[in-house]
C-alpha cells in the first residue's frame, strides 16, 4: 500500500511539462532579432531576446536588464553601460562586452524597419568596449527616447556557433513547424531568479500556434486549450464577457486608432475635381464633422473604444494633447462650411461648384468585420449630407498596391497597429518626405504650409531630450493635424485581452505585449506547484 | 407537390416585388438604437448588428441573388453544354483542345483571375453593378466542371444502342443530335442548373474577400448566409436562419418544378 | 504533360499580373526608410520577368525542387511532403463517405420513389448551407473534419447519381426487364447502376477536384496542417514559388485523376458496346 502511494507520488512529481498556449495570427517572418518588424516576429523576440535594459510595461519606466546600470553623457548622445558579469547565452557561450559591440555592428549591416528606427540618416549608433564589462554607445545624433529603442535590441553572440539562435531571454526556440506552431522552451542559462532565488522562467514551454481563425481561437480558449489571447476582437470579447467574465481583461484605451484618409497624392490617377475636394481642408473637416463617432465606438466597436481624437490616443498619457477633443457631430455646421466653399445640396445629393456629384469610394481590407462595420456606418452618416460613398473591401496585397504604389484610390480606412508611444517612431508618417506619409508620401518638398510646419516641428522635437519641450512641439503637431484632418481619426480602440483562469501572475498592460510582458513569472495553476525545486 | 412548389415561387416573387412597400424599413436604414434586436414589434425578423431590419434585407438579398444566380447558371450551363457537347460529339483534336481547356480552368486558381478582374474594374461602381459583374464572372468562369460531366454523358449516350441503331438506319446526324441526344442530356443539364444556383449564390459571398461580390449597403443572400459562418453574436436564431431557409425552399421548389426527364429515349 | 506545364505557367502569370505582387506590409511601417524599402523590393527582382522565372522553375521542378516559399522560408517540396498525408486522408475519407452515402441514397430513391420529396428537401437544405457553417459546427462539436467534407460533397454527388439512376430506370429496356420479373437486386445492379458507370466515373474525377477545393476551405477554417492551407496562403500572400508548386501539384493530381477515370470509362463503354 505504501509502495503504491509512493509510486503515485512519483508519477505526480514527474509531471507533464507545463506549457502555456497562445495563438499567433500569422507566421513570423523571421527569428532574427534585428529583422523582427511585425507582431508575430516581435512576439518571438520579446520572449527570447535579452536586452540591455527593459521598459517595465506597467510603470513604463526603463529598468536594468543585461546592463546593471548606465550613465548618459555628452547631452545624451553617449551612454555608458555596465554589464552584469558571468552571464551566458542559451547555448552556454559567455556573454561579454564584445557581443554588445557585435550586435551594434549588425544593426548597421542589416536593413529592416527596426534597424531603421535606430538609424539616423545613414549612421547607426557605434558601440565600443571601454572596460572589462563596460560598453559605451555613441549615437550619431541626439536620440530622445533611446531607452525604448534599446528595449527592443536583442543581444546577439559574436562567437556562438548557433549564430542568432543563441539568445539571452527567458525562452528559446525549441521547435518550429512552418504554418503550424512554434514551441519555445526554457532557456537553461537564463540569469534572472525569482524572489526565493529559484531559476526562472516558471513555465517549461510556451507554445505559439499559428491560427488566423479567431472563432477557433475562442473555442479553444473556452476549452482551456489556449491560455491567453493577446488582442481580442470586439465581437469575441463581447461573447467571452458573457460566457467567461473572469477571463476577459479590458486594459483601457490603447495607442492604436482606426482612421480614414483621402488620397492627396498629385500623381493619383483620379479625376482632378476629386483631388481638389480631397485637398481642401474645409471638405475634410466637413466630412469629419458629419461622422457620428460616438455611434462608431458604441456599435462598430461594441462600446470597446473611444471616439478618435488625433494622432496620439488619450491612452498615451505622456504624449496626448489634453486640449484636443474628438470632433463633435455637427452636420449642419459642416453643410454650411461646404456651402461657403462652393458646394450645394440638391434633393438627390451634394454637388460641387463644377456640378459634379460628390461621390467617392473607401477602400479597406476584406475580412475585418470591425472595419466593414465602420465603413458601412460612415457610408450611412455621409449619405445624410448627400455624399454617396462606395465601400470596396480588397485583399491586403491589392490594397497595399493601391495605397503605396499606384495611388489608385480615393479614400482609405485602415488602422495603424503597433503604434509607438514616442512620436519619433512615427517620423516617416509625419515628415512630408516620409514613405509612410500616407495621404501623399515622398514629397520632394512640402506641398502645403501646414505640412512644412509639421516637418519643422518634428525635426526640432527630435533634436532635444527635454521631454517638456518635445511635448510642447508635438502638441502643436497634434493640433495642426486635428485642424487640417489629413487623417480623420475615427476611434481609439481599447486593449482587449483574455487570460484563462488557470493562468497565474500574468500582468495586463497597455504596452505590447499586453498579457505576457512578465512571461518568466507566469505559472499555470495546479501544474506549476508540482515542479520539484531546482 | 408541383403545385405547392409553384405557389411558393409565386409567393416569393410577389414578396420580393411588393415587400419593399409593405415593410416599414428600407434595407439600408440603420436603426442604431436597436442593434441586434430579436424578432418582434417593428422588426419581424429582428435587426442585424448595425440595426438594419433583417426582413427587409432578406427580401432585398433575395431579389439580388435569386434573379442573378439563375441567370449566371444559365450562362454557365449554356457554355458548358456548347463546349461539352461539341467535344463529345466531334471528338478528335477539338475534343482534346476542349479537354485541355477544361483541365486548365479546373486546376488554375480562379481567384487570381478574379483579383485581377477587380483591379481592372473602377472603384466607384454601384453596389448593384458590382454584384451583376460578379455573377457574370461566375457564369463565365464556372462552366468547366459541368462541361466535363456533359461531355462524359454525351460520350455515354453516343455509344449506346439506340443511337447506334439510329445511325445504322440512316438517320442524319442533325436528327440524331436533336431528337435523340439532346433530350437524353436534359436530366444532366437540369441537375447542373439546379446545383449551380445555390453554388453561385454561396460563391458570390466568398468573393467579397477579393473585393467582388455585393457592396455595402446592398445585401445578397450569400452575404446574409455568411453571417452563419462565424460564432453567433446574438441569440436571434430565426433571423440568422431565415436566409438559409429561404434559399433551401427556393432550390427545393426548382427541383420539383423542373421536370426530371424530357421525353423518353 | 503539356497541360500541366501550361497550367503552371497560367498560374504564375496570373499571380504576377495580379495587383499587389511585390508590395510588403513593411511599406506601412512608420519606421521603414526609403532605402530599406528599395532593398526589400529588389529582393523580388528574380520574379519580375515571369517567363524566365518559370523556365528556371520548371528546370528545378524536373529535379524535384519546387523552389522556396516566400511566406515560410522553407522548400516547397518539403512543405508539400509534410502536409500531404493530412490532406490525402481528409480527401479520401471525405470522398468515401460522400460517395457511399450518395450512392446508397440514390439507389434508395429509385427503389422507393416515395422518398423523393424528403430527399429533395434534404438536398436543397444542404446546398443552401455555406461550407463555412458546416466547418464551424464541426469545430464546435469537435467532430472529424472529414465528416464536414463528406457533408459538403454529398448533395451534388447525390443529385448526379440519382439523376443518372432515375434516367436509367426509366429507359425502355429497364422497364421491360423489371416487368419480366427480374429481382430487385439484379435489376438495380444491371440496368440502373452499371449503365451509369462512365458518367459516374467522369463525376468521380471531378469530385476529386471538388474535394480538394473543399479541403482548402476546411483546412483553413479548422486549422488542419494540410496542403489546402498552403494553396490559399500562396494566393493571398502572392507567394510565387509556393503557388506554382501547388498548382503543378494539384494539376498533376487532376490530370491523373481524370486520365484514370477517362481510361476506366472508355474501357467500360467499349466493353458495354461489345456486349
Amino acid at each position: 500500500m505504501r509502495l503504491l502511494i509512493l509510486l503515485m507520488a512519483g508519477t505526480l512529481l514527474a509531471a507533464d511539462p507545463v506549457i502555456l498556449k497562445l495563438c499567433l495570427r500569422s507566421e513570423p517572418k523571421t527569428f532574427h532579432p534585428l529583422k523582427a518588424d511585425e507582431e508575430a516576429s516581435e512576439t518571438i523576440r520579446f520572449l527570447t531576446a535579452g536586452t540591455l535594459l527593459r521598459i517595465n510595461r506597467k510603470t513604463q519606466l526603463p529598468e536594468p536588464s543585461l546592463a546593471a546600470k548606465w550613465k548618459t553623457a555628452d547631452g545624451g548622445k553617449t551612454v555608458k553601460f555596465e554589464l552584469r558579469e558571468g552571464l551566458q547565452f542559451s547555448d552556454g557561450t559567455p556573454f561579454t562586452a564584445a557581443d554588445v559591440v557585435y550586435t551594434f555592428q549588425q544593426v548597421a549591416a542589416i536593413r529592416s524597419g527596426f534597424t531603421d528606427s535606430l538609424r539616423q540618416g545613414e549612421a547607426t549608433p557605434v558601440a565600443t568596449v571601454t572596460g572589462k564589462h563596460e560598453v559605451t554607445v555613441r549615437f550619431a545624433e541626439l536620440t530622445p527616447g533611446w531607452e525604448r529603442l534599446i528595449d527592443g535590441l536583442g543581444m546577439m553572440s559574436a562567437k556562438s556557433p548557433s549564430g542568432e539562435k543563441a539568445v539571452m531571454g527567458a525562452f528559446m526556440v525549441a521547435d518550429h513547424k512552418p504554418g503550424q506552431y512554434i514551441a519555445l522552451g526554457r532557456n537553461p542559462h537564463y540569469w534572472v531568479r525569482d524572489a526565493q532565488g529559484k531559476a526562472l522562467p516558471k513555465l517549461d514551454q510556451i507554445r505559439l500556434d499559428i491560427t488566423a481563425n479567431r472563432d477557433l481561437e475562442m473555442l479553444r480558449f473556452k476549452r482551456g486549450e489556449v491560455h491567453m489571447i493577446n488582442k481580442v476582437e470586439p465581437d469575441i470579447y463581447q461573447a467571452l464577457a458573457t460566457q467567461m467574465p473572469e477571463a476577459v481583461r479590458n486594459a483601457g484605451v490603447s495607442f492604436e486608432s482606426e482612421q480614414l484618409w483621402f488620397n492627396q497624392a498629385g500623381k493619383a490617377p483620379i479625376p482632378a475635381y476629386k483631388l481638389e475636394w480631397f485637398r481642401s481642408p474645409v471638405f475634410r473637416r466637413a466630412v469629419s464633422e458629419s461622422i457620428r463617432r460616438t455611434d462608431l465606438a458604441k456599435i462598430a466597436m461594441k462600446g470597446l473604444a473611444v471616439p478618435g481624437v488625433g494622432p496620439v490616443s488619450p491612452g498615451n498619457t505622456v504624449w496626448f494633447n489634453q486640449k484636443l477633443t474628438a470632433d463633435a457631430y455637427a452636420p449642419t455646421v459642416a453643410l454650411e462650411k461646404l456651402k461657403k466653399a462652393g458646394f450645394h445640396k440638391k434633393s438627390d445629393g451634394l454637388y460641387d461648384a463644377g456640378g459634379h456629384r460628390v461621390e467617392f469610394s473607401i477602400v479597406t481590407n476584406a475580412g475585418n468585420k470591425t472595419r466593414e462595420r465602420l465603413a458601412a456606418m460612415i457610408q450611412a452618416d455621409l449619405g445624410e449630407i448627400g455624399i454617396r460613398v462606395n465601400v470596396v473591401t480588397l485583399d491586403f496585397p491589392s490594397l497595399l498596391e493601391r495605397i503605396t504604389r499606384g495611388f489608385n484610390y480615393e479614400a482609405c480606412l485602415l488602422g495603424f497597429t503597433n503604434v509607438d508611444q514616442d512620436p519619433n517612431g512615427q517620423m516617416n508618417v509625419w515628415l512630408s518626405s516620409g514613405a509612410t506619409h500616407a495621404w501623399s508620401p515622398n514629397q520632394p518638398k512640402p506641398e502645403t504650409a501646414w505640412e512644412a510646419e509639421i516637418d519643422k516641428l518634428m525635426k526640432a522635437q527630435a533634436r532635444t531630450v527635454v521631454l517638456a519641450k518635445r511635448k510642447e512641439m508635438f502638441d502643436r503637431v497634434q493640433a495642426i493635424v486635428h485642424k487640417q484632418a489629413p487623417f480623420l481619426y475615427l476611434v481609439h480602440k481599447n486593449v482587449l485581452t483574455a487570460v484563462h483562469p488557470s493562468v497565474r501572475n500574468s500582468l495586463v498592460t497597455v504596452l505590447f505585449p499586453h498579457v505576457f510582458s512578465n512571461a518568466e513569472q507566469i505559472e499555470l495553476q495546479g501544474l506549476g506547484t508540482y515542479r520539484s525545486a531546482r | 407537390m408541383k403545385r405547392l412548389a409553384a405557389a411558393l415561387l409565386i409567393a416569393l416573387a410577389l414578396a420580393m416585388v411588393a415587400g419593399q412597400f409593405l415593410l416599414p424599413a428600407r434595407y439600408d436604414q440603420q436603426f442604431r438604437e436597436s442593434t441586434d434586436a430579436l424578432p418582434g414589434g417593428d422588426h419581424p425578423l429582428g435587426t442585424d448588428e448595425l440595426g438594419r431590419d433583417r426582413a427587409a434585407r432578406l427580401l432585398a438579398g433575395a431579389r439580388v441573388s435569386l434573379l442573378l444566380a439563375p441567370a449566371a447558371s444559365v450562362l454557365a450551363i449554356a457554355l458548358a453544354a456548347m463546349l461539352g457537347l461539341s467535344a463529345g460529339w466531334c471528338g478528335g483534336w477539338w475534343d482534346r483542345a476542349v479537354t485541355t481547356l477544361i483541365d486548365l480552368m479546373i486546376s488554375v486558381p480562379i481567384f487570381l483571375v478574379l483579383i485581377t478582374a477587380r483591379a481592372v474594374l473602377p472603384l466607384n461602381v454601384s453596389p448593384i453593378s458590382s454584384v451583376m459583374i460578379t455573377f457574370l464572372l461566375l457564369g463565365l468562369l464556372g462552366w468547366a466542371g459541368s462541361a466535363r460531366v456533359i461531355r462524359g454523358a454525351c460520350q455515354t449516350h453516343l455509344n449506346s444502342d439506340y443511337i447506334l441503331r439510329a445511325l445504322a438506319s440512316g438517320s442524319s446526324r442533325t436528327r440524331i443530335l436533336f431528337v435523340h441526344l439532346l433530350p437524353n442530356l436534359w436530366p444532366v443539364l437540369r441537375t447542373q442548373f439546379i446545383l449551380a444556383v445555390p453554388g453561385f449564390i454561396l460563391d458570390e459571398a466568398n468573393l467579397s474577400l477579393l473585393g467582388l461580390g455585393v457592396a455595402e449597403p446592398l445585401p445578397s443572400l450569400g452575404s446574409l448566409l455568411k453571417e452563419l459562418t462565424h460564432l453567433p453574436s446574438s441569440a436571434n436564431w430565426v433571423g440568422l436562419a431565415a436566409p438559409a431557409l429561404l434559399l433551401a425552399l427556393t432550390v427545393g421548389a426548382f427541383e420539383f418544378l423542373l421536370p426530371p426527364k424530357e421525353g423518353a429515349s | 504533360m503539356a497541360t500541366l506545364v501550361l497550367t503552371g505557367l497560367a498560374a504564375a502569370t496570373l499571380l504576377r499580373v495580379a495587383p499587389g505582387f511585390d508590395v510588403e506590409a513593411s511599406e506601412l511601417d512608420g519606421r521603414t526608410s526609403a532605402e530599406t524599402l528599395q532593398q526589400m523590393r529588389a529582393a523580388r527582382a528574380g520574379e519580375q520577368d515571369i517567363l524566365s522565372f518559370y523556365g528556371r522553375y520548371l528546370q528545378g521542378a524536373l529535379r524535384g525542387d519546387l523552389g522556396k516559399s516566400r511566406s515560410y522560408e522553407v522548400p516547397v517540396m518539403g512543405l508539400i511532403r509534410e502536409r500531404l498525408p493530412v490532406t490525402l486522408r481528409l480527401i479520401v475519407l471525405g470522398l468515401a463517405g460522400a460517395w457511399t452515402l450518395a450512392l446508397l441514397f440514390a439507389l434508395a430513391n429509385v427503389a422507393w420513389p416515395g422518398l423523393n420529396t424528403g430527399l429533395n428537401l434534404l438536398t436543397a437544405g444542404m446546398l443552401s448551407v455555406p461550407a463555412g457553417l458546416v466547418a464551424l459546427l464541426i469545430l464546435i462539436g469537435q467532430g472529424p473534419v472529414a465528416l464536414g467534407l463528406a457533408i459538403a460533397l454529398f448533395p451534388k454527388l447525390f443529385s448526379y447519381s440519382r439523376g443518372l439512376f432515375q434516367q436509367n430506370a426509366a429507359a425502355g429496356y429497364a422497364l421491360a426487364a423489371r416487368a419480366r420479373g427480374l429481382s430487385a437486386g439484379r435489376y438495380l445492379g444491371r440496368y440502373v447502376v452499371w449503365p451509369a458507370g462512365p458518367s459516374l466515373l467522369a463525376i468521380l474525377g471531378l469530385s476529386v477536384n471538388a474535394a480538394f477545393g473543399g479541403a482548402i476551405l476546411l483546412e483553413t477554417i479548422c486549422d488542419l496542417p494540410g496542403v489546402g492551407q498552403l494553396a490559399l496562403q500562396a494566393a493571398l500572400a502572392r507567394d510565387l514559388p509556393l503557388l506554382v508548386g501547388m498548382t503543378l501539384f494539384v494539376g498533376a493530381l487532376t490530370v491523373s485523376a481524370n486520365a484514370v477515370t477517362d481510361l476506366a470509362s472508355l474501357y467500360l463503354v467499349r466493353s458495354r458496346s461489345g456486349q
